[in-house]
């Protein structure tokens, strides 16, 4: 087991023969994904490293039997590519392209089906170590294992999982639920999911200053609604209040968003905050030989 | 990134939206005919990409040229958050009955577009507290709605005229979807003695995320001068850079691994001097303007690149550092980390320059706290 991506998921990379489209290509098949289609607006019929392009989604789809979209085109053209992915009967797309303008998010999230999950945009993607990649991320960063990683960070993610790597300790799976203020999955729903995976025994929220995810993670914990132990690490502690630092969620817009604020309410949640990168790993191997 | 009010102002006009009669100049012969057209009396209006500037002195009515050149040279002889201003905006003069608040902005954790409204606009509308603001949810398939037009005209105090504010609302609403703006501000809404509205100040943040589907919005932003070093590394370079109180130069990627490795400075006992994440440019050019920035700034003691990377190679980052120290003089002590994908052929690359590197962050860091020392030390 693992969450959202598996040996079963088979990938279309939509935007395959750009610059960055025609790399992941690669390197998801050196790693062993199943990319069984790209596609392409005027590449159709072509062949890339084995892999058929086509014109559409639903091409890919009835074609190539596509579950799972990698969305690798323009930012502003990308809400396009999630419409038609989840016309197409896509059951999860990963969208990682930034930056992506905040109204097409927004409206977005009226507008998908239910049942079709979007995680992103602003994401280096979701990788289950030995199963799947479907993603960005530098695969020597990631070993097979009992913690389940969700990060609003990717450069955070791989360093914290090389650390976890690093001294043996795997994940399950490490979900990028991307850096933007409205996003597709958020770090509460990926929780849940990593609740129910069989395979996650200790689940690891990466968190930074602005916006409220950390404080829908805190509740989870308090109310009871997440059984499994989670362990947190936040950044920004040195953010100046209303400066944005890059990641358009990271915006401190009220002090609540702040970095002691949403420590302190996480640690009163039940949740356990490291306060240091290098704290991380004891931390979550103390659990696992707990649990 | 904000817009020039008078950028704004134009904008918000082809929507409907009533703004006074003004002049965009740069020269104070051009003022001058604009204020003899006004009729010799107007407000001088100094533009700045960010607010404020009330407060500090860059909004004056004048009543005769002789105040008009005092107002100008003044202005032009001082700075606001480093920045002497070059433009001007030469407008009516106008005394309202009452000034008002609004704005358009998302809330984000409600997914929907929300309407701020408040009676007691001006430059205080922050500190009169949250209590005087009104806050509307604007419906995503239906958009603003009668009654709620009538909730806010009743807040503001003209409960009678709301199909009136309604019409000024929805030309609002147009405008902030039409440029897909993250904050449309009008502050103050002037109501006139007839009953009419008028946009006194226009502020508009626009979403760089827009700028490919919105030429027009980019060439203004970049014709405005002048602009902080912020939004000029954004606009032109694509670098992400806020300056912090510290010494240590940091150039990084990613905005979590920034804000994580800024962390870590402060833990260990430095200071980071900025925030430079070059994620979204991860070129030469995109590494030398930063290096060329942090070598020029008097503050920074010594610079840190440090980059774990995924879809940036981090052992073309290495080449283009090679490069890049061949060709400019950097005269601070430089220490790198890379780690990340191909980090074993980052480091062949750096070892045969003979330039020494990290993998370890924990190692860098300390480094780079040391030399930071050493030579803030030679400098003292």
């Amino acid at each position: 087991m693992a969450v959202l991506v598996d040996q079963d998921t088979r990938v279309v990379i939509q935007g395959v023969t750009g610059r960055l489209g025609r790399f992941v290509l690669k390197d998801l098949l050196a790693y062993g994904t199943h990319v069984v289609a790209g596609v392409s607006l005027g590449h159709g019929g072509e062949v890339l490293e084995g892999v058929p392009v086509f014109e559409s989604v639903a091409e890919a789809v009835s074609c190539a039997g596509a579950n799972t979209a990698l969305i690798m085109v323009a930012g502003y053209r990308g809400y396009e590519a999630v419409l038609e992915a989840a016309a197409a009967g896509i059951r999860l797309a990963v969208w990682v392209s930034d930056p992506v303008p905040l109204h097409d998010m927004m409206r977005l999230r009226w507008s998908l089906p239910a049942g079709f999950r979007l995680v992103g945009p602003n994401t280096p993607g979701v990788i289950s170590p030995g199963k799947s990649k479907v993603g960005f991320m530098p695969s020597h960063c990631y070993r097979p294992g009992p913690v389940g990683v969700i990060s609003r960070s990717g450069s955070l993610s791989y360093e914290v999982c090389l650390r976890l790597s690093t001294v043996g300790i795997g994940q399950s799976t490490a979900v990028g639920v991307g850096g933007d203020p409205i996003k597709g999955l958020d770090m509460v729903e990926v929780l849940s999911l990593f609740d129910s995976d069989p395979e996650t025994r200790v689940i690891l929220v990466l968190g930074e200053v602005g916006g409220r995810d950390e404080y829908r993670v805190a509740d989870a914990v308090r109310e009871g609604r997440v059984s499994k132990p989670v362990v947190g690490f936040l950044v920004g502690r040195e953010a100046p209040a209303g400066r944005k630092l890059g990641h358009a969620g990271a915006f401190i817009s009220s002090d609540e968003e702040g970095y002691w604020p949403k420590l302190r309410y996480l640690e009163a949640s039940g949740v356990k905050v490291v306060r240091s990168l290098r704290d991380i790993s004891g931390e979550v191997r103390g659990l696992l030989n707990g649990t | 990134m904000q817009l020039f009010e008078a950028d704004a102002k134009e904008l918000a006009s082809r929507f409907g939206l009533p703004v006074p009669i003004g002049f965009r100049c740069r020269e104070l012969e051009e003022l001058k005919v604009g204020l003899a057209r006004l009729g010799g009396r107007g407000v001088l209006k100094a533009q700045f990409p960010f607010g404020g500037r009330g407060r500090a002195g860059f909004v004056r009515s004048v009543s005769d040229v002789s105040e008009l050149e005092e107002a100008f040279h003044e202005m032009r002889a001082r700075s606001l958050r480093g920045l002497t201003p070059q433009e001007f905006l030469l407008e009516a003069l106008h005394k309202p009955v009452a000034e008002l608040y609004v704005a358009e902005t998302i809330d984000v954790d409600a997914c929907r577009k929300m309407l701020l409204v408040s009676r007691h606009g001006g430059v205080d509308v922050e500190s009169s507290g949250s209590g005087g603001v009104l806050r509307t949810s604007i419906d995503p398939v239906f958009g603003l709605v009668g009654y709620q037009a009538r909730a806010l005209a009743g807040h503001l105090g003209f409960r009678d005229r709301w199909d009136q504010l309604l019409a000024l609302l929805r030309s609002i609403d147009a405008c902030f979807d039409a440029y897909q703006l993250r904050l449309l501000e009008i502050n103050p809404l002037a109501l006139m003695e007839d009953g009419a509205f008028l946009c006194l100040d226009v502020r508009m943040v626009v979403d760089e995320g827009t700028l490919p589907r919105h030429a027009d919005l980019r060439q203004r932003l970049l014709g405005s001068e002048p602009k902080l070093l912020g939004d000029r590394l954004r606009l032109e370079y694509g670098l992400e850079f806020v300056e912090l109180d510290g010494n240590i130069g940091l150039i990084s990627g990613g905005a979590g691994m920034t804000m994580a490795v800024i962390d870590l400075i402060a833990a260990r006992g430095g200071r980071a001097a900025c925030f430079l994440d070059c994620s979204a440019n991860p070129t030469r050019e995109g590494y030398g303007t930063a290096l060329r920035l942090l070598n020029g700034l008097r503050h920074v003691t010594n610079i840190l690149v440090s980059i774990i990377g995924g879809a940036t190679l981090v052992d073309r980052v290495a080449a283009n550092l090679v490069q890049l120290i061949h060709e400019i003089h950097i005269s601070k002590p430089l220490t790198i980390r890379l780690e990340g994908a191909n980090w074993e052929r980052a480091h062949a690359i750096l070892r045969e320059a003979g330039i020494s590197a990290h993998r370890d962050l924990e190692e860098a860091v300390d480094e780079a706290i040391r030399l930071a020392r050493g030579t803030a030390g030679v400098g003292a």
